[in-house]
């Protein structure tokens, strides 16, 4: 299949179990094990309490639309899909944003809108590479 | 805790100019544009090459290259990058070490062949936009500013309408300047009907790509007076940063490091957010004047349209629904470059990355009048969040006699606004 999208890259190692849970359709999330802190962007040191033992939880997969925009053009040389989509940062049930896009929806500001409730729909790109897209939910 | 106020007025501006054209140039590279930003700035201020003891600039060529470039062994260098608004956070650091007599004479520079990208390097994803961005079809400053601007909707029933104004503002003081790129006048009705970029923007939303180069000199105020212009004091600087990745932002319709800037400017020129008779603001998307207006408390949370409604913010339209003195709320962008040359002001800075702010002011004593301008977030990575206040005297303003704008953002449209 043609890759349709930038793949992600370069892929770190302390995002690393973040990419390797996608491949099984599972939404990981970085958790801090000293406060509690969920957060996203996977990173090394806890950014609530700044201690260094982090691990993972498996995310619910639903949240809300926080924001969005509906692109009509391509930003990205590697994006090969046809506008208009539709640009989303979505706040997880547990907490953290992430970027991502709207799917299942026509790209329409008037069929969008923030804090719509969103979910998880996994998208695989290639044998390594899964992305987390979202799509409306009823 | 050491107190900036002792600073206040310590260091002037005085020398400002851009390099020897604007637009689009595709037979200079960046380095090229800086080096005529910097000659032509240290002859406005009467000096030569030799007498710069400090460089600061920030993006992709260091001050160390700079100083080679220019053939000079600077004893003092600044890179800090931190986005579009480096070269205003500069300011601040300029007067910080000419004060402590780390310099004598700085430099700050801006060169970017941002339009041609002639001597560039390429742009390389970072691993955070590169694994959480890219994937999903983000690049450039429209895919991000874009959020902030759809979440203010949200929260406060902003209009595309009302962001409209604010393009219809900017573009009648843009009308006023020979060096602007875009002089006609233009209505909201033109702004709605421009070609679709990415929702909630349109072409005449978002700002323009130059290249350009921009300098400013400053020295300490015992100096200035052998320099040949009337000098503009530096009276309050301020800097602040929140964030990078824009998911990180705390409250999208909310910049902190506005806010932080702000507050720190105003502390140390002994002024609040209402004294100002003309603010400035980076208008590089029609969101970013107005929330940078709520971030600095001169308009209420969700308020900030209303300062452009019905041409307030227009160079005839004095008021401001704010207690502030007749406040101009007007921007100078890249796609229209306003007033800068009579408020020099202009020591413009383009950015690249928001998430970092920064404030600064100046006057000349007794101020006369005030003039502030807010640089901001030509983020090529968020928004808003890299806005500078800048505040100067009116007096300098008023004697005509104040260097160009540095500016570097004139001319045609970013290239990704290309079909």
């Amino acid at each position: 299949m043609e890759i349709d999208r930038p793949l992600p890259s370069p892929i770190t190692p302390e995002a690393k179990p973040f990419w390797d849970g996608l491949r099984e359709q599972k939404l990981l999330l970085p958790k801090c094990k000293a406060c509690g802190h969920v957060f996203f962007y996977p990173r090394a040191v806890c950014p609530r309490c700044s201690a260094r033992d982090i691990g993972w939880i498996q995310a619910s997969g639903r949240g809300t639309l926080h924001a969005f925009e509906i692109a009509y053009q391509v930003f990205n040389k590697a994006w090969k899909i046809k506008p208009p989509y539709v640009l989303a940062m979505v706040e997880l049930a547990e907490g953290p944003r992430m970027m991502s896009n709207l799917v299942n929806v026509e790209p329409d500001p008037r069929a969008i809108r923030c804090d719509m409730p969103v979910r998880v729909v996994f998208s695989k790109l290639t044998d390594e590479i899964t992305l987390p897209l979202f799509e409306p939910a009823r | 805790m050491a107190d900036m106020k002792a600073l206040r007025n310590s260091a002037c501006v005085v020398g400002v100019d851009e390099s020897d054209e604007i637009g689009t140039l595709p037979g200079k590279s960046q380095l090229t544009l800086h080096l005529e930003a910097v000659t032509n700035a240290v002859r406005d201020a009467g000096l030569k090459v030799s007498d710069v003891d400090g460089i600061f600039t920030a993006g992709q060529h260091s001050p160390a290259l700079l100083g080679e470039a220019l053939g000079i062994s600077p004893r003092y260098v600044d890179g800090t990058t931190v986005g579009g608004c480096s070269f205003i956070i500069m300011v601040g650091h300029a007067v910080a070490a000419l004060h402590h007599g780390l310099c004598d004479v700085a430099v700050i520079s801006h060169g970017e062949s941002g339009r041609s990208g002639v001597g560039v390097s390429p742009r390389r994803d970072t691993s955070l936009t590169g694994q959480f961005e890219a994937p999903f079809g983000f690049g450039g400053a429209p895919t991000l500013f874009g959020m902030i601007t759809t979440r203010h909707m949200h929260e406060y029933g902003t209009t595309l309408e009302q962001w409209a104004q604010v393009a219809v503002s900017t573009r009648q003081w843009a009308m006023r300047n020979p060096k602007a790129a875009r002089r006609e006048p233009i209505t909201v009705a033109d702004v709605l009907g421009s070609r679709p970029v990415v929702y909630p923007f349109n072409l005449l939303n978002i700002c323009l790509v130059t290249d350009a180069g921009g300098a400013v000199v400053l020295t300490r105020a015992d100096r200035a007076k052998d320099c040949a212009k009337r000098p503009v004091y530096v009276r309050g600087v301020g800097e602040g940063t929140e964030h990078v990745m824009l998911t990180q932002m705390k409250d999208l319709t909310f910049s902190e490091a506005t806010r932080l800037a702000g507050e720190k400017a105003f502390r140390m020129a002994g002024v609040g957010p209402h004294d100002f008779d003309h603010i400035m603001l980076y208008d590089a998307f029609t969101s970013g004047p107005p929330i940078m207006l709520e971030s600095l408390g001169i308009a209420k949370r969700g308020e900030g349209v209303r300062h452009f409604a019905e041409g307030r913010s227009t160079p005839t339209g004095a008021a401001s629904p704010t207690p502030t003195r007749g406040c101009t709320a007007s921007s100078r962008s890249s796609r229209r470059r306003v007033s800068c040359a009579a408020s020099a002001a202009s020591v413009r800075c383009r950015a690249r990355s928001s998430r970092s702010s920064t404030a600064w002011a100046a006057c000349s004593p007794p101020q006369a009048r005030w003039s502030c301008r807010a640089s901001a977030a030509r983020s090529h990575r968020p928004a808003l969040d890299t806005p500078a206040i800048v505040c100067f005297d009116g007096s300098g303003w008023s004697s005509g006699r104040l260097p160009s704008a540095v500016s570097t953002e004139r001319g045609a449209r970013a290239s990704w606004l290309r079909r």
